[in-house]
């Protein structure tokens, strides 16, 4: 069991807020704008009444300077679903053959998961977490309100990382099973084949806000010179031998760097958020510093 | 260039297996990775399924063929034919008898020049080194090693020995009868006596020089007994010296000589033993050789000889044996004895000397006249006179000495210590002549005083120390070092008596001395010889300068060949540990 945040973190964190750039509707009342009139106390516009309508809404005043009776609408501020998915998959637990020391991308994936669900409960926002395997193999249901912090913080400490994955696939199962629109985070190393566009293309059709959050190890972005090694994929189990001379170095940190660009370029076309974090940034710094600019957090 | 070992070439049939090993695959160490598709295309190696993969060039794989090319080549020793100074096979020889040791510092010249001779040797020359002293030793056996030599040089000192010069002949033929492009060069101060063989260069190293020397010193037996010195000039002016005896350790005569260019000068002085056994002649004169003017000897240890007489001898019989000094005679009573005579009846002990009057009775009728054999017990004496009338004829085996013959029968013969005459004394001339007392004197001197005498009082330098005994035997060495020797058939042999001055042996809880002293006129004698001049380091055998003769020499290039694999190898090191850095 980790310890996924500090306790002085979490209360540097109680003043952030997940920020969604469109209205809600056909939730719950909560503190999310929506596109239903309802009742709070920001005025919206006037309409006609019309039988059945609660007089209590009636604008007096209009009546008595036009004689027709409108009613007042408000905004309805409505709560919204905040989804973290995390990948489980073994390649989490993975890194390069040799390069810089770091935590494993599942560890810090899960810490920055409990960091971004923790921000999102104490905005009154509905969070559920859910981990991603060769499908969704896990997910904890929304709950709502501070106190709920502690099950997920216990969800996430559970969670272990194993077997092979597929983030399409996955994401794919997210979206069919929960169609209920929503915020969906999904934190992975997106070190797949089409690095996860598809999955990721399914969340935005069942309209999803989508932010993608790729972690990567230090040894990963710049893996360093290892003599005469074989290569095993953690995953599939398959296998390359290969002599890692610095050509072979260079051949592959521009892979990698093709790879990424390659989901940058989608989520931007997608209007889905992106971000990439190395294992070696603290969580404060990334939460607070580098998510806050992305525009995920406020 | 040709090989001297091709077959060795058949290492580099390991080229192919080398290469082999770059064909087959690496076995590596694993690691896991998280995608393993991004290494795809910086994938360089064949199908990870396959045993071999296509063979690339590599720079480890040109320095290891490199290093293999070396490495064998070098094995099947490649060389070429180079004129040099030095033959390719050199026996050195260095003079290390006492003359060597003259002040004028001819040792050091001729160790000097055998350094040189070891310096311009090139490289994979085989060089062997002997010593010539009494005996000539090889010190270091053929070697391509030049420090060995060179070690083994510095070492060699001279000796207080005289120098045989037939053993270095016969190695010096030796050597060069099994080599054939051997040189051999002898490195001494005198010129050899026999004629040097054609490869064999002499280089003379010292200076005329001027010399007095103890040439005899002995302690002769007797009452009182006598110190009998001998000094002898090997000068050509007149020299004074002071002659200075010592009895253990305290000066007891001293006398100033003046000798004549050649002379000898003789005398003796009364000594007796209160001050001890061991006596030293030491001439205080500053001359050529310092090693010949001390001299040291011991008194003779002597005790009376007790002889039994066994049989009615004849009364000359008696008188004969009671001429001989420190003999005690008893007449046919038991007991131990030294030495038996038996005038009738046969040894009944191997215990002593035995002598045996009463001939054997089957005899062959004569007369004969008797003749004495070359033999130390009878040599020069008056026989010729002698006729016996019948003889036994003996019939001698290898263990057997023939002292005399009648006619061309055996006479008399000695074995196991016993001697036997074949003829009756009394049908002889025998009696008539001194012959006879004077062979018992040998007999009791050199056979039974000799089986007394365990401990020799002295020993010639170089000649080896042998005592005769069945127990452990302790020798310290003039120089304080000590050996203890186990015996072997009655006898405990020192071989090393190289160094002049007194051995201590310790037998059975009792000390005897022994003394060594160099008495030789051929070390001595330091003028030079006709035709010889003595000049440091010049070859003396008539032929042109040794080292400017040119021979066809063998040059080795292995040495070069594993510098330079070795060199190759640890570029090949540094290469693969760059790379996997």
């Amino acid at each position: 069991m980790i310890e996924l945040v500090e306790p002085d973190l979490l209360r540097r964190l109680e003043r952030l807020q997940v920020l969604s750039r469109r209205t809600r509707s056909r939730q719950a009342p909560g503190e999310r704008k929506s596109s239903h009139r309802g009742r709070s106390v920001e005025f919206a516009e006037h309409r006609d009444y019309t039988f059945g309508d609660d007089f209590r809404h009636i604008d007096w005043n209009a009546y008595g300077r036009l004689e027709r009776l409108f009613l007042k609408l408000f905004v309805e501020e409505r709560e919204q679903t905040v989804t973290v998915l995390v990948d489980r998959s073994a390649s989490m637990t993975a890194s390069s053959p040799v390069g810089r020391e770091g935590p494993p991308k599942f560890d810090f994936a899960r810490r920055l998961a409990a960091a971004l669900s923790y921000i999102a409960l104490c905005s009154y926002d509905r969070v559920a977490v859910g981990l991603l395997g060769a499908r969704l193999e896990d997910f904890q249901p929304p709950v709502r309100g501070r106190n709920q912090a502690l099950a997920l913080f216990r969800f996430l400490e559970r969670a272990e990382c194993r077997g092979a994955g597929d983030l399409d696939a996955a994401l794919t199962d997210y979206a069919r099973r929960y169609p209920r629109p929503g915020m969906v985070i999904v934190v992975s190393d997106f070190l797949v084949p089409g690095a996860g566009v598809t999955g990721l293309k399914h969340l935005r059709y069942a309209k999803n806000e989508v932010f993608a959050l790729q972690v990567l190890h230090p040894a990963e972005l710049a893996p360093e010179a290892g003599g005469d090694l074989k290569l095993v994929d953690v995953e599939v189990g398959g296998f390359r031998e290969l002599t890692l001379t610095s050509s072979v170095l260079k051949a592959y940190r521009s892979e990698l760097r093709k790879h990424n660009q390659q989901l940058e370029d989608w989520c931007k076309k997608a209007g889905v958020g992106y971000l990439q974090a190395s294992t070696v940034e603290t969580l404060e710094t990334l939460v607070v510093g580098a998510l806050r600019k992305s525009g995920l957090l406020a | 260039m040709k090989l001297l070992d091709p077959s060795a070439l058949a290492w580099l049939s390991l080229l192919p297996l080398l290469i082999a090993f770059y064909l087959m695959k690496l076995r590596r160490k694993q690691a896991p990775v998280s995608a393993l598709f991004l290494w795809q295309a910086a994938a360089r190696e064949a199908r990870v399924d396959s045993f071999f993969q296509k063979l690339r060039s590599n720079f480890l794989l040109w320095l290891q063929i490199l290093a293999l090319l070396a490495l064998g080549v070098g094995l099947a020793r490649p060389y070429q034919v180079v004129p040099g100074k030095v033959s390719p096979q050199v026996a050195l020889v260095l003079d290390v008898s006492a003359s060597m040791g003259a002040v004028d510092g001819r040792f050091e010249a001729a160790r000097k020049r055998a350094l040189q001779l070891l310096d311009q040797a090139p490289r994979g020359t085989e060089i062997t080194l002997a010593a010539m002293g009494r005996e000539t030793r090889v010190v270091v056996p053929f070697t391509t090693d030049k420090e060995q030599v060179r070690r083994a040089l510095r070492a060699l000192q001279p000796q207080a020995v005289e120098e045989g010069r037939e053993g270095a002949r016969s190695l010096l033929v030796s050597i060069l009868a099994n080599r054939t492009q051997a040189e051999a060069f002898l490195l001494s101060d005198h010129k050899p006596g026999w004629e040097l063989p054609p490869r064999v260069s002499y280089l003379a190293f010292g200076e005329p020089g001027q010399n007095l020397a103890v040439s005899a010193f002995q302690i002769a037996p007797g009452d009182p007994l006598q110190a009998f010195a001998a000094v002898t000039s090997y000068s050509d002016s007149v020299e004074t010296a002071d002659l200075v005896l010592s009895q253990g350790g305290k000066e007891i005569y001293r006398r100033e000589l003046t000798l004549p260019g050649g002379a000898r000068r003789t005398l003796v002085v009364p000594v007796n033993t209160d001050g001890g056994a061991e006596f030293e002649l030491r001439l205080v004169h500053a001359d050529a050789l310092p090693a010949d003017n001390v001299a040291w000897a011991v008194a003779p240890r002597q005790r009376t000889v007790k002889v039994r007489l066994m049989g009615e001898a004849p009364l000359f019989v008696v008188k004969a044996l009671l001429a001989v000094p420190g003999v005690e005679l008893f007449r046919n009573v038991a007991g131990e004895y030294d030495m038996t005579v038996w005038a009738d009846g046969k040894p009944d002990s191997a215990k002593g000397v035995h002598v045996v009057l009463e001939p054997p009775s089957d005899v062959v009728k004569g007369p004969f006249n008797l003749a004495a054999e070359d033999d130390p017990l009878v040599r020069d004496l008056p026989m010729d006179r002698i006729f016996v009338q019948s003889v036994h004829p003996f019939k001698p085996d290898a263990h057997t000495r023939v002292l005399a013959r009648a006619g061309p029968h055996p006479a008399i013969v000695l074995k196991d210590n016993v001697v036997s005459f074949g003829f009756d004394l009394l049908d002889s001339d025998m009696p008539l002549s001194p012959a006879f007392p004077i062979l018992l004197n040998r007999v009791v001197d050199q056979l039974v005083r000799g089986l007394i005498a365990a401990v020799p009082v002295e020993v010639v330098p170089g000649s080896g120390l042998t005592i005769a005994t069945d127990e452990k035997v302790t020798v310290r060495r003039p120089d304080g070092s000590s050996e203890e020797l186990t015996p072997s058939g009655g006898q405990a042999v020192l071989a090393e008596t190289e160094q002049a001055g007194l051995y201590r042996v310790t037998l059975k809880g009792q000390q005897y001395s022994v003394a060594a002293t160099l008495r030789s006129p051929t070390e001595s004698e330091l003028r030079g010889e006709a035709g010889h001049d003595m000049l440091s380091g010049l070859p003396q055998n008539g032929a042109a300068d040794a080292a400017a003769v040119t021979h066809s020499l063998v040059r080795e290039w292995w040495w070069e060949l594993a510098l330079g694999a070795l060199l190759v190898l640890m570029l090949e090191w540094f290469w693969y540990h760059r790379r996997a850095a």
